[in-house]
């Protein structure tokens, strides 16, 4: 009895001095082991930043903003001191249309992954935990999307469907790219589900559903959040992907959007504007990029910390 | 669901296994040329990728269904002048010759049948009436001669990318390595226009424009598809070699660190010979990407096709798309599932050949 009354007041005192320092300690390590990655990490961070704010000041919130000279439309203008970017074929200034599309797209690819990442962490972990009939018809589904022609659906979805509405776009590209990431943290939650904890989890009478997403999702969170990084570069490109045909959503200006304006209003050919066409490409390449190397870092460093 | 599979599974095995010992007296080196597990293998894979094909059949006849409005409304505008009265009056009658005032179920039964029986796919309004079947028979080469070279080319270029990058990791291997990388983050679409406007527009090298000839052996018509054919194809292989060397990157930055390649060095082994053996051993792993590097791989050729109009699959789905051909539509998707099943077949029996452990475990012991 009275050890016990010691350690309950043992406890809690050294847990408050010893917790800064150990944060302290953690801190100075992962500053001097990962310092690329998140000197990276703020770099990107911060001209996202640049880019939403520059989107909200004034002359740059105007998006369909359209500039007169002389009584008509000042269209398909090459760079110019005003314009640093051009104008476009109503004779908006495309530099901002393009803040904004950069906005759009990583918040439309945000969205979307979240949606992906929701149906592949649900499918992943609710079958090995459920077992028996959900068990097979989780992963029998999931074997059968793994095989499912995504893109050629997602085609033939937009074709069909008569509404060029964001949110079908978004619902289609959400539905069709999530099952490999389901496949790979039902693998994990497999062999996380035979550790002993779990067992005394379960001894102990927790509900099934309480202990799959409090006690075992925690530790697959880095794979979902690495799964979630390629859900939203993905999104943003195949966005791009099918609005560049002229299949994807008309009502927010994305990159994808932009793309479909320059092939349609013939700004590739024949007028040529490359400031208006070579613009949204590269973006979209320095995003995925972007992505691409927080991906790549951020598995490395999980690799080692599992070493 | 589950249990009639597996008794259809296990009805089909008992077959071949009848048939078998039947036919392994009179052939044994068949037998042993194709062992049983393979066998079970192949037709457990079967069933699967029918089940594949049959609910991609089943969600492409279902969408179109439970879109709101009328297809005929979709496919054929009213022609001005026409009251409303005598046009619904025509559509109702043509409903009842297509034979979509029936109720569902039997909608889709005919469907079905049509399809599996008499492999008709209907009759395409665009191209005058021409039954679908023709046109995706004509387009089906253009969007096979891209897809299956660059599937093969990607693999083998990639992988030997990667991998030598990964075991030298020398300053003069890595660069290629890199370029690819930042190549396959360039979206294929928008680097497809940049092509276009380099080589067709600035340069003029190549030939623009969808008057491709139908294949045939003859030199004059091979080489214009060949002029149109060579820029999707660089442009399909400049993207999707990156994805490949990757994974063999780092597969070859684990297998470094085996045992065996320790002891093979300390043995004397020259190091080309050690670089095959680790090549050798780390890229099995790679053969299991093949079923999803294909899958995305007939995606990206779909939209190339449109941008460099080739007239593959892709670009007729659009061009179909344009004109309310909503027969074509279906039509060439109902192909375009057929060739994604039939590849992961085929890619997945010769993961079979390669790794015989894999046929082991579809026995289920």
């Amino acid at each position: 009895m009275t050890k016990e009354m010691l350690l309950e007041t043992k406890g809690p005192e050294l847990e408050d001095s010893s917790f800064k320092e150990v944060l302290k300690e953690k801190y100075h390590n992962a500053m001097a082991r990962y310092k690329a990655q998140l000197i990276l990490l703020f770099v990107f961070l911060v001209v996202i930043l640049i880019i939403v704010i520059l989107t909200y000041i004034p002359p740059f919130n105007e998006p369909e903003k359209v500039y007169w000279v002389e009584g008509s439309r000042d269209n398909f203008r090459d760079p110019t001191f005003k314009h640093l970017l051009g104008t476009d074929q109503h004779g908006r200034d495309y530099l901002t249309r393009l803040l904004h599309a950069i906005r759009n797209s990583l918040v439309f690819g945000f969205i979307t992954g979240l949606l992906c990442t929701g149906i592949a962490v649900f499918l992943g972990v609710i079958g090995p935990f459920k077992g028996g009939v959900t068990d097979t018809t989780t992963s029998f589904i999931t074997n059968i999307a793994l095989v499912f022609p995504q893109i050629p659906f997602i085609l033939l979805m937009s074709a069909i469907l008569q509404t060029r509405e964001w949110w079908v776009t978004m619902l289609i590209i959400g539905l069709f790219t999530w099952p490999w990431a389901a496949r790979s943290i039902r693998s994990q939650v497999l062999t996380l589900k035979e550790r002993n904890y779990v067992k005394v989890a379960k001894m102990s009478g927790l509900k099934e559903s309480k202990i799959a997403f409090v006690e075992v999702l925690p530790n697959v969170l880095p794979y979902i959040f690495l799964a979630f990084i390629i859900f939203l570069g993905n999104a943003i490109i195949i966005e791009a992907g099918i609005a560049i045909i002229g299949l994807g959503q008309q009502n927010w200006l994305t990159l994808g959007l932009l793309l479909n304006h320059a092939v349609s209003w013939g700004l590739i050919y024949p007028r040529r504007l490359y400031a208006m066409w070579l613009t949204p490409g590269i973006c979209l390449i320095l995003i995925y990029l972007a992505f691409f190397i927080i991906h790549s870092s951020v598995s490395r460093t999980f690799e080692q910390r599992k070493a | 669901m589950k249990l009639t599979e597996m008794e259809i599974t296990e009805k089909k095995e008992n077959e071949e296994q009848d048939s078998f010992s039947e036919s392994s007296e009179k052939q044994s080196t068949f037998k042993k040329f194709i062992s049983n597990s393979f066998l079970h293998m192949a037709i457990k894979k079967g069933i699967f990728y029918f089940v594949v094909f049959f609910i991609a059949l089943t969600l492409a006849f279902l969408i179109p269904r439970l879109v709101e409005g009328n297809i005929l409304e979709y496919i054929y505008q009213r022609p001005q002048g026409t009251p409303q009265a005598v046009w619904d009056e025509e559509i109702k009658q043509l409903e009842e010759y297509l034979g979509l005032n029936y109720p569902l179920h039997i909608q889709y039964i005919n469907f079905l049948r049509s399809f599996f029986f008499e492999f008709d796919l209907g009759y395409s309004t665009l191209f005058r009436l021409e039954p679908v079947i023709n046109i995706v028979e004509r387009t089906l080469p253009y969007t096979l001669m891209l897809v299956v070279p660059v599937l093969l080319i990607t693999f083998f270029i990639g992988n030997w990318i990667g991998a030598r990058a990964g075991y030298s990791g020398k300053r003069k291997d890595k660069i290629a390595y890199y370029v690819f990388i930042v190549l396959q983050t360039a979206p294929f679409f928008w680097l497809g226009y940049v092509f276009v406007d380099l080589f067709i527009v600035e340069l003029n090298w190549f030939p623009y424009g969808g008057t491709v000839p139908p294949w045939a052996w003859d030199w004059n018509a091979i080489s214009t598809i060949f002029d149109h054919f060579w820029l999707p194809f660089v442009v399909l292989i400049l993207t999707n070699i990156g994805g490949w060397s990757t994974g063999a990157y780092s597969l070859m930055t684990f297998e470094k660190g085996e045992d065996y390649l320790a002891y093979a060095n300390k043995l004397g082994f020259r190091d080309k010979t050690m670089r095959k053996y680790a090549f050798r051993n780390s890229m099995l792993p790679q053969f299991t990407g093949l079923n999803l590097r294909f899958n995305g791989l007939i995606g990206a050729t779909l939209i190339t096709e449109v941008i460099f109009n080739f007239p593959g699959l892709g670009a007729t789905m659009l061009l179909a798309f344009k004109n309310h051909d909503y027969n074509l539509i279906i039509g060439t998707f109902i192909i375009t599932i057929i060739i994604v099943v039939v590849g992961n077949y085929l890619i997945d029996m010769c993961y079979a050949v390669l790794d015989p452990r894999i046929r082991v475990g579809g026995k289920g012991e």
